[in-house]
């Protein structure tokens, strides 16, 4: 597993101390992005990206940040507004010149791209006239409201197996956008393109491997950010047993439910040492990370997360299904995260991708 | 079950879905298959439609106004409900509080609350569970103090499902502190409208509002409004739960949630392709659907025992404890079913006229009740409590 350095253990600290000190952060006007500002001044916003690239930290920065965000249940959309656009521009400034200033306003906060994933709904693009058309729909951009820009991958309508990435301003004349909340708290835009005319500028070309590459990123860092609800739940649910007494003693007396406890602090040591297989995959090969790799630390993290998250209910009894009581957001939050970005069915085709069809 | 009997209950089946296509309003159908929980009005709605036909307490013996179905005809009722689409109706006063007072009230109990409980004119809230007494209810502390006729009631009940808009309580309460806990419990009927008496509403993590803390500050109930004698309370609770011994399964509403897969089989594309064409979700509803078959015929099989079967109560608590793990794996296949979907929050018919439109027509619903049924491991016994009954008829103490 990952032993932190000193500089991280203080990151860690301090987004802790951070997260559990503040007040509820939503406000109506920037909703999810209110304490934006905030993590801006705390260096969270470049925290993803390695100071050679112009930020402040890497993958275990990243993760670290993560990870405090689960635990606190916290409802900025870091992994699709921060992580997601800053490593993919970190990679692409270099080539393209207007993105290296749209990297350092991303960073200090004045300018939030959120990032989208494919989903069952595609974009396709179109080249006419030296401008883009483009067609379909985004769907499940958390945090698309409040953004400045989304950044997204869309197919050659002639030949889906060509895909380019785009970076398009919400105010695009035509660009039609839909709030809907969601269970966890946030919010999710869909988009939708109907013939949508476009400058060629949006398009960044030669940058598909750096878009997946920080797909790769952001999927590891809802990882952390499931191991971090999990921790939370799991704790949470070790101190109830212990307060909660029924049949005249502390549930922490009943043999079954000591077991329970036990598998649950199982699983959530699995998840951790899962998610340290996601940040390796992230560090040896930081230009193509090992998607079986980053597959597998996702696949193992929803199984922990689903053990950990019907365990931790059922431990605390109806009280749990109450709003008021945090657990059920942290229940929900992990829900909201295992399906976003390839549920258990998308991720385990991946780690058995490279397996071979057998012979005749 | 005999041919003879096999039959009857096919035609009786028939009989049940010719009434019920004839009479359920298409729209209170397209709220209620949506799976949030029903609106008071469309329980009165539908309540008053069977009260029509002499179908609200179907199980009720014939003398109280019931039709006197057996269990079968019952669960078979039930199924055909849900599968048309029916709002689900609180169990709370014909299930429940009914039968107790029939079977054990006085003459003007029964001349009181039976009619108006059939014609779903009288909604009732259960008050067992308390903020320090779930599991072990029998430690419930909630008090009743002798106070001439009346008695005083104090303390408070919580999790009581649609206790916001019911006119009467029925409560388990503490008329004596000093023997065995169980035997100091009297089952007493409030008016929920009696000074004293406060409802609060509790939000659950489904988004909805059905459950609720009620707080009871020197609430005078009258002593005539006590079932039975003092001390009988826990041997009604019993009885109210053997009651609903195979209805706690909760076979029919598995049926709903099969009912509910097979379409979105057909309407969730992956892909490109219809899920039904999927083998990793037709392997899962496979195993599923020989769950519930196999938890049908277990449910017939319990019913066709009689009182005297040793291990009986275990064969309920067995019922209770596949039943609910089934319907929590089948509300997991519908949330994965529908993927991403399953993050949007949908609010219930009532609350909300519209739906986002990037939400499809087949996900409202699921993803809340999906949530909600985390809870049904958890209500009416949890399932720790159904291991312990089943392993202390099993392994006998001492």
């Amino acid at each position: 597993m990952f032993v932190l350095t000193s500089t991280q253990q203080q990151l860690e600290a301090s987004a802790q101390r951070y997260l559990a000190e503040r007040a509820a952060p939503v406000s109506e006007e920037r909703g999810l992005y209110s304490a934006w500002p905030q993590l801006a001044d705390l260096g969270w916003l470049g925290a993803a990206v390695p100071e050679e690239a112009g930020g402040y930290g890497g993958p275990v920065e990243m993760a670290v940040l993560a990870r405090a965000i689960g635990a606190a249940f916290a409802p900025e959309p870091y992994l699709s507004a921060c992580v997601l656009p800053t490593v993919f521009l970190s990679r692409t400034q270099t080539t393209v010149e207007p993105l290296q200033a749209l990297f350092e306003r991303v960073v200090s906060g004045g300018s939030i791209v959120v990032g989208a994933m494919d989903g069952e709904e595609t974009v396709s693009f179109e080249r006419i006239a030296g401008r883009i058309r483009l067609n379909g729909t985004l769907k499940h951009v958390v945090g698309g409201a409040g953004a400045q820009s989304i950044l997204f991958s869309a197919a050659d309508a002639k030949d889906p197996s060509r895909q380019t990435v785009l970076l398009l301003g919400r105010a695009a004349p035509g660009l039609l956008r839909e709030s809907a909340p969601t269970i966890d708290g946030r919010e999710s835009s869909t988009f939708r393109f109907s013939a949508l005319d476009v400058s060629s500028d949006c398009e960044i070309r030669q940058s598909l491997q750096a878009f997946a590459a920080a797909r790769e990123v952001a999927i590891v860092g809802q990882c952390a950010e499931m191991v971090g609800a999990m921790e939370r739940l799991f704790l949470m649910t070790r101190d109830y047993l212990q307060q909660r007494k029924q049949f005249g003693q502390p549930l922490s007396g009943f043999q079954a439910l000591r077991h329970r406890c036990a598998d649950m602090y199982v699983e959530y040591q699995q998840s951790r040492a899962a998610l340290s297989v996601g940040l390796r995959a992230l560090i040896d090969n930081p230009l193509a990370p090992a998607t079986r790799l980053v597959s597998a630390c996702k696949l193992r993290v929803i199984k922990s997360a689903r053990n950990i998250g019907s365990q931790a209910i059922q431990l605390h009894g109806a009280i749990a299904l109450t709003e008021e009581y945090p657990l059920g957001r942290g229940y929900k939050r992990l829900l909201a995260l295992e399906k976003a970005w390839g549920d258990s069915a998308w991720h385990a085709r991946r780690v058995v991708e490279a397996l071979p069809s057998g012979q005749g | 079950m005999a041919d003879a009997a096999a039959a009857a209950l096919n035609s009786f089946r028939e009989e049940s879905r010719a009434f019920i296509r004839a009479k359920l309003p298409p729209a209170l159908a397209a709220r209620a298959r949506q799976g949030f929980h029903s609106s008071k009005a469309d329980q009165e709605i539908w309540g008053r439609l069977l009260y029509a036909r002499g179908w609200s307490a179907p199980a009720w013996p014939k003398e109280w106004g019931g039709a006197g179905w057996s269990a079968a005809q019952m669960q078979a009722f039930d199924e055909e409900c849900y599968l048309a689409g029916a709002p689900e109706l609180s169990w709370n006063g014909v299930r429940l509080v009914g039968p107790v007072i029939y079977t054990f009230g006085s003459e003007e109990q029964k001349q009181r609350f039976l009619e108006p409980i059939l014609r779903w004119e009288m909604f009732w809230g259960q008050g067992f569970s308390e903020p320090g007494s779930g599991s072990d209810l029998a430690s419930l502390k909630t008090q009743a103090l002798s106070a001439g006729d009346d008695y005083v009631v104090n303390g408070s009940k919580i999790w009581m499902t649609d206790g916001h808009f019911a006119d009467w309580l029925f409560c388990l309460v503490r008329t004596d502190a000093s023997g065995r806990k169980q035997q100091g419990i009297s089952f007493l009927l409030l008016d929920a409208k009696s000074p004293g008496v406060e409802i609060r509403p509790i939000r659950s993590i489904d988004n909805q509002h059905t459950l609720n803390q009620v707080f009871f500050t020197d609430v005078r109930v009258p002593k005539a409004n006590r079932v039975g004698p003092e001390g009988a309370g826990w041997s009604y609770a019993k009885f109210l739960l053997a009651n609903e011994r195979t209805s706690s399964a909760e076979a029919p509403r598995c049926k709903f949630y099969l009912q509910r897969l097979h379409r979105l089989a057909q309407c969730v594309m992956r892909a490109g392709r219809p899920l039904a064409q999927d083998p990793l979700f037709r392997m899962r509803l496979a195993e599923l659907e020989a769950d519930l078959l196999a938890l049908e015929a277990s449910v017939l099989s319990v019913l066709e025992q009689n009182d005297t079967q040793a291990d009986l109560m275990a064969q309920a608590s067995m019922l209770k404890l596949v039943g609910s793990h089934l319907l929590q794996a089948m509300g997991q296949l519908m949330v994965d079913a529908i993927g991403p979907d399953a993050t949007l929050l949908c609010a219930p018919p009532h609350e909300a006229e519209e739906q986002p439109s990037s939400v499809p027509s087949y996900v409202p619903g699921i993803t809340s009740d999906y949530l909600y049924r985390r809870a049904s491991t958890i209500y009416g016994g949890s399932a720790e409590i159904q291991r312990n009954l089943i392993s202390s008829i099993l392994l006998p103490a001492g």
